[in-house]
């Protein structure tokens, strides 16, 4: 089976490199730079339970 | 109403069947592809589950999935930019894996013929909390799901509500999460890797090795890896690499701070030998003592925050960490929990039975009618076949005419030591041989765990194996209230044992504790009339009860399979239905 080539995802990366060091300096998505001070539990995503959104991917 | 469910693409991939809200039949790939824990599309799980049911693909009213893969995707696309530029490897894999992982809906129409509406899509952790709920008996429960990690969400805590016949809609809702990437379930999984093993499938030799050990490396786990009074966590990231690696799940900094170097996979660990442990090997026992008790104390802390949060007072617990014995035992002693109730596969497999149980109960509003009395929702096979196999095999073999013949027959051979292969009915849901696929040996031996351990079963010495148990003689044999709950029916409970019944079953006895196993006559008829008759010759109502198959492989499925076990081990007899093949 031939190989996927990795340049089109590695050239990609390169392109997103400066957007990803922009967000790791202005944001903190993953909670990583400081711990909470009395708990790290977040509310739940607030989503309705319904069939429509179940047949979303998201 | 016919629905399926999925789980895929992490690992132990499974499909689930309900018709009209009852379990049909559930399975993990593993058990037909022959590749342990297979993560692969499910195609032959949902070949067997239709066929189970005499039902064709275009059958299927309602297609659900275990997850939503486009936000999985966002969260792996947010991880890799929020740690470049570290994260090369991770994002080329999702450059590469991402597109077909959202090109599962038409993977699922192709297997099942359902319409593109008809097929969904239920939030990983959902799936995990209606596995354990709609499978329990409670009418409303606190809810704990643990795992690695699904979109967002490693940890939730929940509630479900709902009864029977119609009542009261069904209900479940998620409160609060903890997110990815501070994980118990991924904490636990580097540490596998750090001890030389497998993850996402030496977890539990984590937790054998543990009690080798004393947990001395607390202090330095504690400076890592915060655990807050109401269970949550948060990591040092510094220290761990899960999240912007796919090599390994931890930074050279870890081991700085542990000052032992991580375990080579594969390297020889003197531990439950005869000769003694070596230093650097007892402090590998150290360091899983450690991780173990940091988990039940998290696990604990997580049940005890449930609880109050939702004012119930019964538990569901689901997600992978809800495999964890000796963490479930210490939820149930120390969390001031009521009941609990812990699905057989509490795992991402589960979460394939999860998904279509929300989609039920709660996308449908279907009422609940069902319970997981039993785990025997696997595949099973005709007399005719298994004559056939072995027939083919070559083997000599005794038919036996009745029930009681065999059971009687086998009873005698396990009562003078020999260790027997036991294939009976459908194959279990979940990662654990309950009494239908294990290898089955008297416990009253001293040589039994060694001589199973290094001659059956070719693996490491330290593993401990579990009793089987009558549900009547359970009390007599363990401390405390779990003999009395679910999870003990399923293997998912490590308890201590009384002084007298681990002098009695020394082959069970892991430093006073076993991973026990409930045997009652309503919910495994034939294991319950086996282990009466060994107890009727030993006096002792137990047997030694581990999973049929070789190191490395899946539980056996099919009778070839069995029989090409027991040719490549040292098993002395192999029953599949009525059928005994003998070695002597």
């Amino acid at each position: 089976m031939r190989r996927r080539s990795r340049w089109p995802a590695l050239a990609l990366y390169a392109v997103l490199v400066p957007l990803g060091m922009v967000l790791r300096l202005t944001t903190d998505p993953l909670r990583m730079r400081r711990r909470p001070a009395t708990s790290n539990w977040q509310p739940a995503p607030e989503r309705p339970a319904s069939i429509d959104r179940a047949r979303e991917l998201t | 109403m016919v629905v399926l469910g999925l789980s895929a693409f992490f690992h132990d991939s499974a499909a689930a069947l309900l018709v009209d809200g009852q379990l049909v039949a559930a399975a993990e790939e593993e058990r037909f592809s022959g590749r342990k824990h297979d993560s692969r599309f499910p195609a032959h799980a949902i070949r067997f589950c239709l066929a189970a049911a005499g039902l064709e693909p275009g059958d299927v009213d309602y297609a659900v999935f275990y997850e939503k893969p486009a936000i999985k995707l966002e969260r792996a696309l947010a991880t890799a930019l929020a740690t470049v530029p570290r994260s090369a490897d991770p994002f080329v894999q999702l450059l590469t894996r991402g597109p077909s992982r959202l090109a599962v809906r038409g993977q699922i129409q192709a297997a099942t013929g359902v319409s593109r509406d008809r097929v969904l899509f239920v939030d990983h952790h959902l799936s995990h909390a209606a596995s354990a709920f709609f499978s329990s008996p409670f009418p409303q429960a606190a809810i704990v799901t643990v795992d690695g990690v699904g979109e967002w969400a490693t940890t939730s805590l929940g509630e479900g509500s709902g009864g029977w016949e119609g009542r009261d809609a069904c209900r479940l809702v998620l409160h609060q999460t903890m997110a990815f990437p501070h994980s118990l379930g991924l904490l636990y999984s580097v540490f596998t890797e750090y001890l030389g093993f497998e993850v996402n499938d030496g977890e539990y030799k984590v937790m054998g090795l543990a009690a080798y050990g004393e947990p001395r490396y607390r202090d330095e786990l504690d400076r890592v890896v915060h655990l807050y009074e109401d269970g949550s966590l948060w990591l040092d990231m510094r220290c761990f690499a899960y999240h912007r690696a796919t090599r390994s799940g931890f930074d050279a900094r870890l081991t700085d701070l542990l000052g032992i170097p991580p375990r080579r996979r594969g390297s020889d660990l003197a531990i439950g030998e005869e000769r003694p442990a070596g230093e650097l090997d007892q402090a590998y026992a150290d360091l899983a003592a450690t991780v173990q008790a940091f988990t039940e104390d998290a696990v604990v802390a997580m049940a005890r925050r449930a609880l109050q949060l939702t004012g119930r007072r019964d538990l569901c617990l689901a997600g992978g960490v809800a495999l964890n014995g000796v963490a479930n035992n210490g939820v149930l002693e120390r969390s001031g929990v009521r009941d609990v109730f812990i699905p057989p596969a509490p795992g991402d497999s589960g979460a394939a039975l999860g998904c279509a149980l929300y989609a039920q109960h709660v996308l449908l509003g279907r009422p609940r009618s069902f319970v997981m009395e039993h785990a025997y929702w696997g595949a099973g096979y005709q007399n005719g076949r298994v004559v056939e196999a072995l027939d083919r095999s070559g083997h000599a073999y005794e038919r036996h005419p009745s029930q009681a013949a065999l059971v009687d027959r086998v009873a005698g051979a396990l009562a003078e030591g020999e260790v027997v292969g036991w294939f009976q009915g459908r194959f279990e849901w979940g990662p654990r041989a309950l009494g239908n696929r294990s290898i089955l040996a008297d416990p009253r031996s001293p040589g039994m765990k060694e001589r199973i351990n290094r001659k059956v079963k070719f693996r490491e010495v330290f593993r401990p194996f579990a009793p089987a148990m009558l549900d009547d003689c359970a009390p007599g044999y363990v401390h405390g209230r779990g003999a009395g709950q679910w999870p003990a029916r399923f293997m998912l409970l490590v308890l201590p044992l009384r002084d007298e019944f681990a002098g009695e079953a020394p082959a069970v006895d892991h430093f006073g504790t076993a991973r026990i196993q409930t045997v009652g006559a309503g919910w495994n008829p034939l294991f319950h009339s086996l282990i009466t008759s060994f107890r009727d010759r030993s006096g002792l109502g137990c047997l030694l009860n581990t999973s049929f198959n070789l190191r490395g492989e899946p539980i056996v499925a099919t009778p070839e399979h069995a029989i090409s076990t027991f040719e490549r081990s040292e098993l002395d007899l192999l029953v599949i239905e009525n059928c005994v093949v003998s070695r002597r």
